[in-house]
């Protein structure tokens, strides 16, 4: 029989003994595939309902802005009117409406040279010095001084009726920046009255938790690590109320201990191989499987681990198969084996998350605390895993099937110390929960947590 | 009477978890023997296993009917199981540093008349094969794929392909003979002593 002839002749032997033949697939395999099946239909609807809430949340959002900067401010201007028509006596009136006349020509005078601040100024001393004898005038005139636009809005419209031109004018921002007085009126017009920008950094507390039948183990071996965050936010206030929406860095972590990292020799020779083989190679933990970068990088845990993972078997302290010592590949024997480190590993994942919070301030005076919740949307830009080998981080691989988005859940305070009349030091208190789990297709649940103290500076425009 | 596969599958096509179950427990016992021929171990095996009929069942609506839904089944956990491969491509040889041991070859004769190994016997050879043997070895000889092919799928080039598939059977060969359970001779080889 020729060398082919006995090739095709094994093939045949594998290919036609294998065509029907079916094994009992390991049992409670079904449960597994129900539950991801389960899971993946749970994560289409809390997508679903996310993507709706945030819709609705934008719609309720540009609705109030609507109703507070354009509504509002129509018929704040027609109310005053009437109140102001109302008020004035019946005698007067010829006299109020040529003073009306006067003092819009004014406004609209100086609003077309570019110089609205200062006609209130100049217009209120005008309309006083016109108007001494008439208290109801007074009360108009000092009315429109505080209330910016709808004043020149509410002269116009009694000057030439023409209402709907006075109230796009308001809606489409015109708006005098420096008027003293009446606050309320002023923030009616406008669905916030103070701007800020804000940064911000802190170094965070990063841990995970775990639910899964193996979370009592996976907290024996893992521990939380120390990492950063650091970002710009928006924040827009009215009264009490801050929303802010802002981007961040931020990096997540774990650490793992009783790890063995091992330099293997390039020029290895499987003399011994099998299948147990490439087990050691990849090390699984909570937020899934941590492959080496390089094939000449063997990553296994400690003997306590691997006797959880294989309870029938037994291990040497450094996890390798007592019977199987040439497993690995290597020859321990030999004079190169290859550098072998006991350590730990950080699996690290970057993240560039989109805060949106919200917050109350309990106190506002110049001193702010507020209590803040949000939700953050987190792309995860990177994913490595280090080893802290000779007291160095060094790169050694990454984790597998880690989630590219993940939404999370903040809670915190938020402590404003003014330093300046436009510039705050800011702190704030903040805990961040996942509330995704990190990986796909594992039996454990792992939901990244973090809490750290920012510190920053917030600029108030 | 038991419905029919297409009845099945309709019902997947709607979500039925009742049906999804049915088709699970018709096609499990085969699949699981492909996961475990292509797998470095059973734990991967079922990894595979499970990954391939969350695939499946997700992406059921695209089987058009065309060619049988097992060999479509098949090529999912297969492309399963390379993707994993390609990933975790650790600890392979190139077989081009190892100098082939052709005259060791020529000494044994192979005759497959006799032969009596059982599904399990088979699958167990496959099993122990050094993997990048493993996976030419599946595609060329099982899954009928040319060299061409299996060099385009793994990564390799296509005389990788060939002498990976030449070294799969010479240790298939080994292996068997060690089971004893068929009939092997070897020429007496004149060695000098």
């Amino acid at each position: 029989m020729s060398k082919q002839e006995q090739g095709r002749s094994i093939d045949k032997l594998f290919r036609e003994g294998l065509a029907d033949y079916s094994e009992q697939a390991p049992e409670y395999l079904w449960e597994k595939i129900e539950g991801r099946l389960t899971q993946k239909r749970r994560d289409k609807f809390f997508r679903f309902y996310t993507s709706l809430a945030a819709s609705l949340a934008l719609i309720i959002s540009m609705s109030i802005g609507y109703y507070l900067g354009f509504y509002q401010s129509k018929h704040t201007t027609s109310l005053n009117l009437k109140q102001n028509e109302q008020s004035m006596p019946l005698e007067k009136e010829q006299t109020e409406t040529k003073n009306y006349k006067e003092s819009a020509q004014y406004y609209l005078s100086t609003i077309s040279k570019g110089n609205t601040s200062k006609s209130y100024s100049d217009s209120s001393t005008k309309d006083a010095d016109h108007n001494k004898n008439l208290k109801a005038h007074e009360q108009i005139t000092a009315s429109q001084a505080k209330i910016g636009i709808n004043n020149t809005s509410m002269a116009l419209s009694v000057m030439g009726g023409k209402e709907g031109f006075c109230t796009a004018l308001a809606s489409n921002g015109i708006r005098v920046s420096k008027i003293d007085g009446n606050d309320e009126e002023r923030q009616s017009v406008r669905f916030f009255d103070r701007f800020y920008i804000a940064f911000s950094a802190a170094p965070i507390y990063s841990y995970r938790v775990v639910d899964g039948v193996q979370a009592y183990t996976l907290d024996n071996i893992e521990k939380p690590a120390v990492t950063f965050s650091t970002g710009l936010q928006a924040i827009f206030g009215k009264q009490r109320f801050e929303w802010a929406v802002g981007m961040y860095f931020t990096q997540m972590a774990i650490r793992i201990d009783n790890v063995m990292v091992q330099q293997a020799p390039k020029s290895i020779y499987f003399a011994s191989y099998s299948k147990s083989s490439e087990k050691y190679s990849s090390l699984l933990n909570s937020s899934g499987n941590i492959v080496p970068s390089s094939s000449s990088i063997v990553i296994s845990n400690s003997e306590a681990v691997m006797a959880y993972q294989y309870p029938d078997r037994e291990f040497t302290p450094n996890g390798v198969e007592k019977y199987d010592k040439v497993s690995l590949g290597v020859d321990f024997s030999s004079d190169s084996p290859g550098a072998i480190f006991s350590t730990y590993l950080t699996q690290r994942f970057n993240y560039l998350e989109i805060p949106l919070n919200f917050q109350y301030n309990i106190v506002q005076r110049r001193f702010i605390l507020g209590i803040q919740a949000g939700l953050n949307s987190n792309f995860l830009l990177s994913n490595v895993t280090y080893a802290s080998i000779d007291g160095k981080q060094t790169k050694i691989g990454k984790t597998e099937n880690i989630k590219r988005f993940n939404i999370a859940s903040n809670l915190g305070l938020s402590m404003a110390i003014p330093l300046s009349s436009n510039v705050s030091f800011l702190i704030e208190p903040r805990f961040r929960y996942y509330l995704l789990s990190i990986n796909k297709g594992l039996s454990v649940e792992t939901h990244p947590y973090s809490y750290g103290i920012y510190t920053g500076i917030r600029l108030r425009y | 009477m038991s419905e029919s596969i297409q009845d099945i599958i309709n019902k997947c096509l709607k979500g039925d978890r009742a049906s999804q179950e049915k088709l699970y427990r018709e096609y499990a016992g085969k699949m699981w023997v492909v996961c475990r021929r292509y797998a470095r171990d059973t734990e991967q095996a079922k990894d595979i296993l499970q990954e391939g009929f969350v695939v499946i069942f997700e992406k059921i609506h695209q089987f058009k009917g065309k060619g049988s839904f097992e060999g479509w089944m098949r090529r999912i956990f297969i492309n399963l199981a390379l993707a994993e491969y390609r990933k975790k491509k650790l600890f392979f040889f190139d077989s081009n540093e190892l100098p082939l041991q052709h005259d060791e070859l020529d000494d044994e004769v192979f005759e497959d008349d006799d032969i009596q190994l059982t599904g399990a016997e088979l699958l167990e050879l496959i099993a122990s094969l050094p993997t990048q043997y493993r996976m030419v070895f599946n595609l060329y000889a099982i899954e009928e794929m040319s060299h061409k092919e299996i060099a385009n799928m793994l990564g390799i080039s296509e005389g990788t392909s060939k002498s990976n598939l030449f070294r799969a059977r010479e240790w298939l060969r080994k292996k068997i003979a060690e089971k004893s359970q068929f009939k092997y001779r070897s020429k007496e080889r004149t060695l000098k002593m």
